[in-house]
């Protein structure tokens, strides 16, 4: 049995060592990607949102938009991420030389999971989903 | 929890659509213990408040989460949505300092003597990193002839299909650099082709998937900037400080309530 077994093991290693591989060289690249979109004379760049039936309207989202500024990543916050354009310009409301739309679909809650833990600030304690 | 809210993003100008990207709709929030800032303006002037919405019970917690003016959520989740949409307009309309890290493969194993390859991945880091990509046409002829010795009905050829998806994705590489972007996204196709056969590996494919859609803009980004001049670039606005700050969005009204969803995706 033992035989056997070196046998195999054997003809494993053979087989493996005459199955052919890669193996790789990095290359680190820095480069200026360029916009997709023809920037050429953009002065204006609108943007419109359609958030459909969803609780808000231009109004009272506004009311809580800081949050999407504190939402920034540490980086984006410390400014290291630093995008160009070819000549200055101004955001808007509605269409501009170039315009962005987003569409909000149908919200759905997926799964919620109940967690008991300190409150923001205090020690007493808070019951949550997450 | 988790939250799914489908958005969807497209960039016009002059009336011609220039590309629709759906966001990710899986989003992770949290309900309950959070804090949020509003500000309320009225003839007296604005006031801004910091409140933490706090329940103490289930019971509590079930009847926030199930009342009808719960907005909690669906905040958190449009606010998280307009932050990616924020990150498709810094990808597609600015420019940008990025980096690569690209491997470039050689062969390695008994069946042959693999020292071109070797020489040839060697040259091409260097032509890449000193962004001489002329220097890329001797490597792009080696790894052609090596491809033709592919035989993808044996493991111990020379070029089996391991080694057959490393030159593919040497080649896709070094065309795209070169500019042509006919073989390059034929060479990454073949390249993603190898890895979905056999036993996959999803890191693999995703690296793969993703340099296919670099392939793809970058063509498109020469295809629509080629003759700009960008010897004098000005820095972008922040496009996520210009919408979240109250002082600077007051004037931008760019939400709308009306459902334009189906619209959207039905006319990609």
């Amino acid at each position: 049995m033992t035989r056997l077994l070196l046998l195999f093991g054997a003809i494993l290693l053979s087989t493996l060592s005459f199955a052919q591989n890669t193996k790789a060289n990095t290359a680190e690249i820095d480069f200026k990607k360029s916009p997709t979109i023809p920037v050429e004379g953009l002065k204006t760049l609108g943007i419109q949102v359609y958030t459909a039936d969803m609780p808000f309207n231009k109004d009272t989202l506004r009311f809580y938009l800081n949050n999407l500024d504190m939402m920034m990543s540490d980086a984006e916050q410390a400014g290291k991420i630093k995008s160009e354009s070819l000549e200055e310009f101004s955001i808007v409301g509605g269409e501009g030389d170039v315009t962005v739309n987003m569409a909000l679909g149908m919200p759905l809650v997926v799964a919620k999971e109940l967690k008991t833990s300190s409150c923001m600030g205090r020690k007493s304690e808070c019951t949550q989903y997450y | 929890m988790k939250y799914y809210l489908p958005a969807v993003v497209q960039i016009r100008k002059a009336g011609k659509l220039y590309g629709t990207w759906d966001l990710n709709p899986e989003l992770d929030l949290k309900f309950g213990n959070d804090q949020t800032e509003t500000q309320y303006e009225s003839a007296e002037g604005t006031t801004t408040s910091i409140k933490v919405t706090e329940y103490r019970s289930e019971a509590d917690l079930e009847i926030a989460f199930n009342s009808p003016d719960n907005g909690s959520l669906a905040r958190q989740a449009i606010l998280k949505q307009i932050s990616e949409m924020a990150d498709v307009i810094y990808e597609q309309v600015f420019f940008n300092d990025s980096k690569l890290k690209l491997d470039i493969a050689y062969g390695a194993g008994k069946a042959a003597d693999y020292t071109e390859t070797v020489t040839a991945a060697e040259n091409a880091v260097t032509a890449l990193e000193g962004k001489q990509y002329e220097a890329l046409t001797n490597p792009i002829a080696i790894w052609e002839n090596w491809l033709a010795k592919h035989d993808a009905t044996n493991k111990k050829a020379a070029v089996n299909n391991k080694v057959a998806k490393g030159l593919h994705e040497n080649l896709a590489i070094a065309y795209a650099f070169q500019g042509n972007y006919p073989k390059a996204t034929e060479h990454i196709t073949q390249a993603l082709e190898l890895a979905n056969t056999g036993n996959k590996n999803l890191n693999e494919i995703n690296r793969l998937t993703k340099f296919q859609q670099f392939i793809a803009e970058k063509e498109q980004a020469e295809l629509n900037n080629a003759n700009v001049d960008v010897s004098a670039l000005k820095t972008a606005p922040n496009i996520k400080k210009l919408l979240g700050k109250r002082k600077l969005n007051a004037e931008i009204d760019f939400l709308f309530a009306e459902d334009k969803y189906q619209e959207m995706k039905d006319n990609q």
